[in-house]
């Protein structure tokens, strides 16, 4: 069955590779400007959904997994309120890390000019060796210090007795995997000269993240508490399909870079 | 006759677009659920509050899109308020009416017409067709590509009727779209929950192109909000990039909220449950 998971996956990024190419190339020889820029615009937003399900995934696990140790730790307080101001106070941390992120990275793009598009291009080969690394092509070892979700529940850096600083904590995390495709949103919205644009998507990035997360913690708390015990059985596949995400990102990355260099 | 000069005359923030239509479907919907609910609950059967939430918010949402200044908005002055009431019908009130429904409270509606439909053949194939996820995307594509044109874009802008026929036929694309999705009724070819998000997925690579073209595109692509009056200082050029963001985002939030959902919902079904809605 695991095999037969991983071929889908391996099948998945394949295409997602293949097609990302196709389009990139498509793109060139038509030499068109404007058909240039909404590829690769097109291109980087249809990635988004690639990139942001799992980490969206992992959001949720991880508010499910507290709350199942709190609930274990039979700690009063713990009720369904409790869970959802603790949701309200990590988004608010998790939105608040985005916002000096947008400006640095919009920062770099505008200092490194015409030449903003050699960080899509090390963007695009990182993610592809984390995600190889994650799908196991590639030694563990490479991402034995890579901090996840796991490293920042037992660190105590995300701990939901200070969810605000658990939120800067996770934001922390995602931003390592998504810098490079936030990076290269940023490029990509500053090629049209709109500064404004390449931020504001970033900052609507971190809202899109935030909201379905959110909503069902403030709407419906109890139900955390009642998946917390199963919700671990979904770890492998979210790994692999982080995995198989950072790879089609990677993919994705070449082709924009094609565009925009 | 053109809308821009029929709401011309009215400032924007004063235009409640009452139709009564509108608010008759909204209100016979409304009452609908009621019945059902009440149904329901005297035959002792448990009502599900969230649903009931779900459906109250999706009615919501039909009423600020259609009713409120923001229609008088979309048709006059801004593409973005006008790509804000069509993502709030297909991507908003679509998902959100049908996570409303659930079998249980549906029984007064399928008993008597589910089984007399699936025992003749036209009926029985729409069923069917109705369930096939290739039919409601497809459908869904085309609708949004198609009103998405600009001269067809414009053809809605300057004439009632078909204005009408957009806001309507988006908002059944956008319910057959999400309807493999939530599946509030178990249909005849239910997806498992990775197709579903992959099918999610492909829904937002779709969408992608479209809000990249308004994004990124140099021009403005529909004349008529060229020469409508800016808003808010916002030029028809960045006017159109917020259209095209907003898109994106709320569609891309919807999707992701879908994934969450799907995902912690197949993780919180017993194996041994009936099988119902995933959201």
């Amino acid at each position: 069955m695991d095999a037969l998971a991983d071929r889908r996956v391996g099948l998945g990024a394949a295409g997602a590779l293949a097609a990302a190419f196709v389009t990139g190339g498509v793109a060139l020889a038509t030499g068109s400007s404007q058909w240039t820029m909404v590829l690769a615009g097109a291109l980087l937003l249809g990635s988004g959904f690639a990139v942001m399900a799992p980490c969206q995934l992992q959001m949720s696990a991880m508010l499910t997994h507290v709350v199942r140790n709190m609930a274990a730790r039979n700690v009063s307080a713990w009720g369904a309120p409790s869970v959802a101001r603790a949701a309200g106070l990590f988004s608010l941390g998790y939105l608040v890390f985005y916002a000096p992120v947008a400006i640095l990275l919009g920062g770099l793009a505008l200092l490194l000019g015409p030449y903003a598009w050699m960080l899509c291009l090390i963007g695009g080969v990182m993610a592809m060796v984390l995600g190889l690394a994650a799908l196991g092509a590639l030694p563990r070892s490479w991402l034995s210090r890579c901090r996840g979700p796991l490293y920042l529940l037992r660190s105590g850096r995300a701990s939901f007795r200070r969810p605000f600083a658990a939120g800067i904590a996770f934001g922390q995390y995602c931003a390592t995997c998504c810098g490079p495709y936030l990076y290269a949103l940023l490029v990509v919205a500053g090629a049209t000269g709109a500064f404004w644009l390449g931020a504001g998507l970033v900052a609507l990035y971190s809202l899109t993240m935030v909201v379905p997360f959110l909503l069902p913690a403030l709407l419906a708390p109890g139900r955390y508490a009642v998946l917390g015990e199963r919700v671990q059985t979904l770890a492998p596949q979210v790994n692999r399909a982080t995995g198989a995400a950072l790879i089609a990102m990677g993919a994705v990355l070449f082709p924009v870079t094609a565009l925009i260099a | 006759m053109d809308l821009l000069l029929a709401h011309g005359a009215m400032p924007p923030g004063a235009a409640w677009h009452l139709e009564a239509p509108v608010q008759m479907g909204l209100a016979c919907a409304a009452a609908g659920y009621l019945f059902l609910v009440l149904r329901l609950r005297s035959r002792g059967g448990a009502v599900k509050r969230g649903r009931a939430w779900a459906w109250g918010l999706g009615l919501a949402s039909v009423l600020v899109a259609l009713q409120t200044p923001l229609s008088a908005v979309a048709e006059g002055r801004s593409l973005a308020a006008h790509m804000l009431q069509h993502v709030l019908l297909m991507s908003v009130a679509a998902p959100l009416l049908l996570v409303g429904l659930y079998p249980r409270l549906l029984v007064p509606v399928t008993r008597p017409l589910l089984p007399a439909m699936l025992n003749r053949r036209f009926p029985s194939a729409l069923l069917r067709m109705l369930s096939e996820p290739a039919f409601t995307f497809g459908v869904w594509l085309l609708v949004l590509y198609l009103w998405h044109v600009p001269a067809v874009y414009g053809l809605a802008l300057h004439s009632e009727p078909w204005h009408i026929a957009e806001h309507l036929s988006l908002m059944i694309a956008g319910t057959l779209f999400w309807l493999p999705v939530i599946d509030p009724l178990v249909s005849l070819k239910r997806m498992p929950p990775v197709r579903r998000i992959l099918y999610l997925g492909g829904g937002q690579v779709a969408t992608a192109v479209l809000a990249a073209v308004l994004v990124w595109w140099p021009d403005v692509l529909y004349i008529h909000y060229e020469r409508a009056n800016e808003m808010w200082g916002i030029s028809p050029q960045a006017d159109q990039q917020v259209a095209g963001a907003l898109m994106m985002v709320i569609d891309m939030i919807a999707a992701l909220w879908a994934t969450t959902w799907i995902a912690l919902g197949s993780l919180g079904r017993a194996p041994s449950a009936q099988p119902q809605a995933a959201l």
